[in-house]
């Protein structure tokens, strides 16, 4: 083995020196194999399914120490990288370096470092290839419907079987319901139940231009207004009272319920039908579904759908204490399917928990008291046919929108452009270091930030940040400074001291991405600026600035225009390589 | 008769006066400036099999068999009619009154070993920066002219070979570190091991090429730092006091090694050192430069002055009281007697001549313990 690895050194050294002098190839297929061994780490992290539950699934490689010992191997790998690679400068010993030698001494750091910093990029490419296999997009999809179907007969709470949330069928697709009493007009016909009061209308609507929207405010038949476009806007009237007491009871049922209880389609928990004057269509579905499903009245089916939810449940450790058969039983009315039962929606042990603190209070609490609870707030229904089940949505809840995010998480939002600007960076500096030295590197480093601070000194003094016209005083102000270091760097002005344009170099290769950048955002500033003219002047059309335009793709921009600098930089810095000290 | 031819027959006369040390130095020398890889492989066996057998007989039967082969190839002959570095009037000021160097012109030509001498402080370092290309010249002018026309300024400074007085550590095998030297010059791989051995044996590093630097002596490390250098074929080659540090016997060799590499048939080197070691140095230099105060002394005499007639000046360290010695200098025209504390410089009118001195004190009951001529040497500059 250490003849093997003796004789491909050797075969570099004698003919690709740059190459020998940074072990690159070692660097890189170690890099690999730590990559692989991350990936095969991040692929075997989700078998444990409680992980999904956690506050930000995604971002676990942060939470269970992934990115840590990343860090740590990245670390470990750069300082034997490094120990080996400052053995030998051919660059400082003025051995003949051509320019692309010298742009190329620069790729190959910048690629050592960003393969050696990403393998936390790899293991969460290991657990994002094992959700998408194990929990693909479609499986996910068919959990979530049957869930959320399910999710109809887990009654934990009275209001969503309550008439008003009906959609489903004919006329109540197109029919607002209004529940506020000082809104009901007890002239016309309503139905109530307890102490409410649910009265049905037709709906108008009508389009208006966004500036007539004070106009329209004084209307107390507007429900609710929505945006159409950027001027004009949606506002829904109710029209006439309709009489629906024919159609529909007002005991709860589960032939009301409209819930997406579960999200899905891209939308959150808990995701309630919308209503009718809404013109998406595919948004009302819930209701229809349920509707169906009690309308075909197959018990195996219903069955069928209780038990595969429940096995679902279990094996992603849901708790729940409802049995396939009692569910069924409680659940199963025909008639009229009416809600005669309620559970919690919580875990066995929340549940226990919560009895064993009801018992006490109902203990050492009056009759008196509990009236004067049920006066407070508790629906006598829902008091009533209360049990000692419970089903803990909202661990369910967490299963789904774990994976789900774990699926739509990228790492190409914006990690991958963290971990290619570190690697640019400290590309940058190990660069600087080499073709100068660690002392002017070092004044670079203190130069730079005196620089900067005195600039914040003049902003302030000055009074230079105020308003817009602050921000592009400011910017021109760090463009002009930074102009003067890159043309300092440039040996135009022989009467200067090398050193000095050694720090000068220094500071431009570190910071020559930076400045692009700052070239952008001036421009931004400008074209904002435009904008808001052309605006007050009546301008509708794109009002998109540069770094809009590109988005995340600026990122690309400024990585190209850095290499290409560094590649029509290297002529300069042999210049000053070879320049006599004064 | 050729420079090679010279040469060949020199190192056949060595070796039929079984003088083998000075005569495997000329034969490596012989050998490289054949530029033929066979020829090497056969020179680094040979240096191979000689660090495992002590007999000499065979030993200078294979060096006259590797020497026939030699005669048989062709070399080629640098002829180098211009001169590689020509300096006019070169000054450096380092502000007022603080040291200025210069006026200082000089011509260096290839093939020639120039001594840099003078005190300490009196400028050696700063004109061999200068003439490195590494320190900038107040004024003056500094003309190259090399081989092949260089373009660019970092080119011109890979030409321009300076090793300073404290060199680098080296990391790692050293063997890497003189092949990456000619793997980054272009040298082709299949040449790269077999050039590099055939220097480590032309140097006298065969027996240390497997050891770290760390474990190697001030001798070595500076023939080793050498030899990366010399592997870098530069046509001139600054050094700044490459003998410190080292015994008299690593000196010699060194300065020796120096002569003959700078004296290469087909790539003569133009060489300039700087040193304390006077005696040494000139007897390798072909030319030596006295530095004081940053202005160059002349130290030959001047051409129109005919031999004979230049001031004589003896150096004699006496253990006799200072009136012995000059009641035995009495008979000879002498024109000083000083005692720097060590020794007496005795100085002549033109016309007197070192045998008589010598005669004189030898008659005489004075107890020499050492005498020397140094109306030529830069030595003289020192103690005047």
């Amino acid at each position: 083995m250490k003849n093997r690895i003796q004789r491909v050194n050797q075969y570099f050294l004698e003919r690709y020196p740059l190459l020998w002098n940074t072990r690159v190839y070692w660097v890189l297929i170690c890099c690999i194999l730590v990559h692989g061994c991350f990936y095969l780490l991040g692929y075997n992290t989700f078998r444990n399914t409680e992980l999904f539950k956690g506050y930000n699934a995604p971002e676990l490689f942060i939470e269970n120490g992934a990115l840590l010992f990343s860090i740590i191997v990245s670390i470990l790998i750069l300082v034997v990288w490094l120990l080996v690679l400052f053995r030998n400068n051919a660059f400082k010993n003025f051995y003949p370096t051509r320019k692309r030698q010298l742009y190329g001494s620069f790729f190959i750091y910048f690629l050592v470092f960003l393969v050696a910093t990403t393998f936390y990029i790899s293991y969460i490419a290991g657990y994002k290839q094992f959700v998408k296999q194990q929990y693909p997009v479609s499986w996910l999809k068919a959990k979530r419907e049957q869930a959320n179907l399910a999710a109809a007969f887990l009654p934990f709470s009275l209001e969503a079987y309550t008439i008003n949330n009906k959609r489903y069928p004919a006329p109540f697709d197109t029919l607002y319901c209004e529940t506020d009493e000082r809104k009901i007009d007890f002239s016309k016909p309503y139905l109530t139940r307890d102490k409410d009061e649910y009265q049905f209308y037709t709906i108008e609507r009508k389009v208006i231009r966004q500036g007539d929207a004070a106009v329209a405010d004084s209307d107390e038949r507007e429900i609710r207004r929505t945006p159409l476009n950027d001027s004009l806007l949606t506002v829904y009237y109710k029209k006439m009272v309709a009489d629906v007491s024919g159609l529909a009871s007002t005991i709860p049922s589960f032939y009301n319920y409209s819930l997406q209880n579960f999200g899905g389609d891209g939308a959150g928990y808990p995701y309630e039908e919308a209503p009718a004057y809404n013109e998406n269509r595919n948004s009302r579905g819930m209701n229809r579904i349920v509707y169906d499903l009690l309308q075909r009245n197959r018990p195996d089916e219903i069955k069928k759908l209780m038990t595969g939810f429940l096995e679902f449940s279990r094996k992603f450790k849901i708790s729940t204490n409802l049995t396939a058969d009692k569910w069924f039983e409680l659940m199963y009315h025909p008639a009229d399917f009416k809600v005669t039962y309620f559970i919690s929606n919580s875990s066995v042990e929340g549940l226990s928990l919560n009895q064993q603190h009801t018992d006490v209070t109902a203990a050492t609490v009056t009759t008196t008291a509990v009236a004067a609870a049920d006066e407070a707030g508790t629906d006598p229904y829902y008091s009533e046919h209360k049990i000692k089940y419970c089903f803990d949505a909202y661990d369910l809840s967490r299963l789904f929108t774990g994976i789900e995010r774990v699926l739509e998480f990228s790492v190409f939002d914006m990690i991958v452009y963290i971990a290619i600007w570190i690697a640019f960076v400290l590309a940058s500096i190990l660069f600087a270091f080499r073709i100068t030295n660690l002392r002017l590197l070092l004044f670079a480093g203190i130069t730079a930030a005196v620089i900067g601070i005195l600039i914040a000194l003049v902003t302030l003094v000055l009074g230079l940040a105020n308003g817009r016209q602050g921000e592009k005083t400011i910017a021109y102000l760090v463009f002009v400074v930074g102009t003067m270091i890159l043309l300092g760097s440039v040996p135009l002005f022989r009467f200067r001291r090398k050193s000095i344009q050694g720090i000068l170099i220094n500071i431009t290769l570190v910071g020559i991405v930076p400045y692009f950048l700052l070239i952008l955002l001036i421009i931004t500033l400008h074209q904002r600026d435009y904008y808001d003219t052309l605006y007050v002047s009546g301008y509708s059309g794109p009002q998109d600035t540069i770094l809009e335009v590109l988005g995340v793709y600026w990122n690309y921009v400024l990585l190209a225009l850095g290499f290409l600098f560094m590649m029509v930089y290297t002529p300069v810095i042999r210049r000053w390589r070879a320049q006599p000290e004064r | 008769m050729g420079k090679t031819q010279t040469r060949i027959l020199e190192t056949a006369a060595f070796f039929n006066n079984h003088d083998t040390v000075p005569g495997f130095r000329k034969l490596m020398d012989l050998a490289m400036d054949t530029q033929d890889m066979s020829v090497y492989r056969a020179a680094i066996e040979l240096t191979d099999w000689s660090e495992q057998h002590q007999e000499v007989a065979p030993f200078i039967q294979k060096c006259r068999q590797l020497l026939d082969t030699i005669s048989r190839i062709s070399i080629t002959e640098d002829e180098a009619p211009a001169p590689v570095v020509v300096a006019e009037e070169i000054r450096k000021s380092y502000g007022k009154g603080a040291f200025a160097l210069g006026p200082v012109s000089l011509t260096l030509r290839k093939g020639a070993v120039y001594g840099l001498v003078g005190e300490n402080g009196n400028g050696k370092t700063t004109l061999l920066r200068i003439l490195a290309h590494d320190l900038s010249c107040s004024s003056g002018k500094l003309a190259f002219n090399f081989r092949h026309k260089t373009g660019a300024a970092y080119d011109l400074r890979t030409k321009l070979v300076y090793i300073p007085q404290r060199t680098q550590r080296w990391h790692g095998s050293l063997k890497d570190n003189l092949k990456f030297v000619l793997s980054s010059y272009g040298i082709p791989a299949e040449e790269n091991e077999t050039r590099v051995l055939m220097m480590i044996a032309r140097l006298g590093l065969w027996k240390y090429r497997h050891l770290k630097w760390t474990e190697l002596s001030s001798g070595y490390k500076m023939r080793f730092e050498l030899a990366r250098t010399l592997l870098r074929k530069p046509e001139l080659l600054l050094l700044d006091e490459p003998l410190a540090n080292l015994d008299i016997v690593a000196q010699q060799v060194i300065l020796e090694d120096l002569k003959s590499i700078a004296n290469s048939v087909n790539n003569p080197i133009a060489l300039i050192l700087s040193s304390q070691q006077l005696y040494e140095v000139e007897k390798v230099s072909d030319r030596v430069i006295f530095l004081r105060n940053g202005k160059p002394v002349e130290t030959q005499p001047a051409a129109d002055v005919p031999a004979g007639a230049a001031e004589l000046i003896v150096e004699i360290d006496c253990s006799s009281p200072r009136e012995a010695l000059q009641a035995a200098l009495e008979a000879l025209p002498l024109d000083r007697l000083n005692y720097n504390g060590g020794v007496y410089i005795a100085c002549f009118k033109p016309g007197a001549v070192f045998l008589q001195v010598l005669e004189a004190l030898g008659k005489s009951h004075c107890r020499i313990i050492y005498i020397r001529d140094i109306s030529s040497s830069t030595r003289r500059l020192f103690m005047a």
